[in-house]
């Protein structure tokens, strides 16, 4: 039972893994594979103006390079959200999906859609998903809290409601939006989850955020230990909890509103791969908050390549094949938990 | 050596309502260095409230807290931790850290953020579970250990942060009676070595013998406070009991029973005429 878990070995897993799926997003990231060597040739110096070669150059250069990128962005920073949130409610249940958060994000992307400020994508669309993101978070947190307890079931219950409302919201825009073929295109992307079309325009949506979620997150770190602990004890051991509150609130919705932002509603990253980093190196955050980004930037990624290669040349939509990896895993954690009373 | 007993933490007209609820409504009273406090009183009369006070989990509704001659509402939170530390009455621990992890999280209100732990650090989370018996279990996964264990690493973690006042919220309620007077024991240590030692405790008996001085609170108030041996007439009022003292080899122990008239004059009397 008690064997070391020597955090920063897996953290360099992690990594290798996350290189892994990025390159095999840009072999088989498509309607058919580019070989490594073909990659090597296409992005080279002397490529013809026409020809083969120079189709793949763009394709790789213009698709899927910035698809491995957003798509390693996004795996990111859902399980980074998701490890806050985790550690913050004490509860591997918590997660960016599960708490609403994404259905908030999604419903204030779909509202600047719809309400014409598409123009203005690169700010519209993103603050609004983090506007959402937050609202969401707030009220579900603000709900379950009682007296310095969190009660799980009251997280939970609120998750489930303020998902169902943030979800009839998008519903609704979508009903009103029926006629207008890009707003219900758009609005179905985000509502299924998916990579598609999203090009280098995309990277402003979510790379700031994440780059500066990370390190900040990291000095909550130690006190979220702590809280793992209980509020009492982490609130008598000098950690300040009220502030780690606000603070992983708002990194979390940064962070899933931008990851809405670029790919809509994807489900279970940020529930799964904190957890499964989790049970391989242990609980504590100064390893978790950074292997779990890496990780779930992999596991996004492998999921994309499935996604695109299954029934090629057309494309699944990512988040079902997240969800469909991610369900089971939901069920098994549950399972397992019943198990344990 | 540390004679000159020093008031720690004081409490002024101290007031908190939870839920609508007057939980403490009052109440005055200190810890001192060097002793063992023990704070008893019946399910509900707010002793663990109090402690909370304290460290600040709940909002003081009126009076004033000094922790070391400070405000304590004005410290902040990391510093009020190396002052006050507490070992909370929940144990439970859900999370899979090693032992020695969470003890030396005892260390963090010294630690600036993102600092490492120092090997000092490490020295004194190494000789807090060296004094609670919990070396050997460093490396097991604290959510595989007994409670009685659970509670001796905890304790460890108080000691770690190095304050002088450490507050147990009912620290022997899981363990059984070899372990509970270890614990008692080593509290005793603790205060000799110039701690302010402050325990809640249900078992009114170990309370008596073990604690230098006893606050019974009663309704959300100090109903009184003194050495054991004055506060038995106290504690047959506020618990509605008959205490019985016997004697056995040098010592005294208490035994408890439903008095005819509710611990009236006859309970008085008995001691009377012991002394």
């Amino acid at each position: 039972m008690s064997a070391r878990r020597p955090t920063h070995r897996w953290t360099l897993v992690y990594a290798v893994a996350l290189v892994v799926a990025m390159f095999l997003g840009l072999v088989f990231g498509g309607d058919r594979p580019i070989g490594p060597a073909r990659i090597l040739e296409a992005l080279g110096s002397d490529v013809p103006e026409e020809g083969d070669l120079r189709i793949d150059r763009v394709l790789l250069i213009e698709n899927r390079i910035p698809r491995v990128i957003l798509g390693a962005l996004v795996g990111a920073s859902l399980a980074l959200a998701g490890a806050l949130m985790q550690g913050l409610f004490r509860n591997p249940l918590a997660s960016p999906g599960i708490l609403g958060a994404t259905a908030g994000g999604a419903f204030g992307a779909v509202l600047a859609v719809s309400l014409g400020l598409g123009g203005l994508t690169l700010v519209a669309q993103p603050l609004s998903a983090v506007a959402g993101t937050l609202f969401a978070l707030t009220v579900v947190s603000m709900l379950a809290t009682i007296r310095f307890r969190v009660s799980i079931l009251h997280l939970l219950l609120c998750g489930i409601a303020v998902n169902t409302l943030f979800s009839a919201g998008t519903s609704l825009i979508l009903t009103f939006s029926a006629d207008r073929y890009w707003v219900s295109r758009e609005i179905i992307h985000w509502l299924t989850g998916s990579l598609s079309n999203r090009g280098w325009s995309f990277m402003p949506v979510i790379l700031p955020f994440f780059v500066v979620s990370l390190p900040l997150s990291l000095f909550l770190a130690r006190p979220l230990n702590l809280l793992l602990m209980g509020e009492e004890s982490a609130h008598s051991l000098g950690a300040d909890t009220d502030s780690v509150r606000r603070w992983v609130l708002l990194l979390t919705a940064l962070l899933t509103g931008g990851a809405v932002a670029v790919a809509g509603m994807i489900g279970f990253v940020g529930l799964v791969a904190p957890h499964i980093v989790r049970l391989i190196q242990g609980p504590d955050h100064r390893g978790l908050l950074v292997s779990a980004p890496l990780f779930g930037g992999a596991f996004l990624l492998a999921c994309d390549v499935v996604a695109q290669n299954v029934i090629r040349p057309d494309e699944i939509q990512l988040g079902i094949i997240t969800s469909l990896v991610g369900g089971p895993f939901f069920l098994y954690l549950i399972v397992r938990d019943r198990g344990r009373e | 050596m540390s004679d000159a007993r020093k008031t720690t933490v004081a409490l002024d007209g101290v007031e908190v309502r939870l839920g609508g609820r007057q939980v403490l409504a009052g109440v005055r009273t200190g810890f001192e260095s060097s002793r063992v406090t023990a704070i008893v009183g019946p399910n509900g009369a707010g002793k663990t409230t109090l402690l909370r006070s304290v460290i600040g989990t709940v909002p003081l509704r009126a009076g004033t807290v000094r922790v070391d001659g400070e405000d304590r509402t004005r410290m902040p939170p990391r510093r009020l931790a190396r002052s006050v530390a507490l070992v909370p009455q929940d144990i439970h621990v859900d999370f899979s850290f090693r032992v020695k992890e969470v003890v030396m999280m005892g260390r963090y209100p010294h630690l600036r953020p993102l600092e490492r732990e120092r090997a000092s650090d490490r020295e004194i989370a190494r000789d807090a579970m060296r004094l609670l018996g919990v070396e050997e279990l460093g490396e097991r996964d604290v959510t595989t250990l007994s409670e009685g264990e659970c509670q001796r690493v905890l304790v460890a973690r108080a000691l770690a942060t190095g304050a002088r006042t450490l507050l147990l919220d009912e620290p022997i309620s899981h363990l059984d009676v070899s372990h509970r007077l270890d614990l008692l024991d080593l509290l005793r240590d603790l205060a000799a070595d110039g701690r302010a030692v402050v325990v809640v405790l249900h078992d009114l008996d170990l309370a008596m013998r073990y604690a230098d001085h006893i606050i019974v609170i009663d309704h959300g108030a100090v109903a009184g406070e003194g050495a054991p041996g004055e506060m038995l007439g106290l504690i047959e009022g506020v618990f509605a009991v008959r205490v019985h003292v016997v004697a056995e080899g040098g010592e005294r122990f208490l035994g408890f029973s439903r008095g005819r008239d509710r611990a009236g004059r006859e309970a008085e009397r008995d001691r009377e005429d012991r002394d």
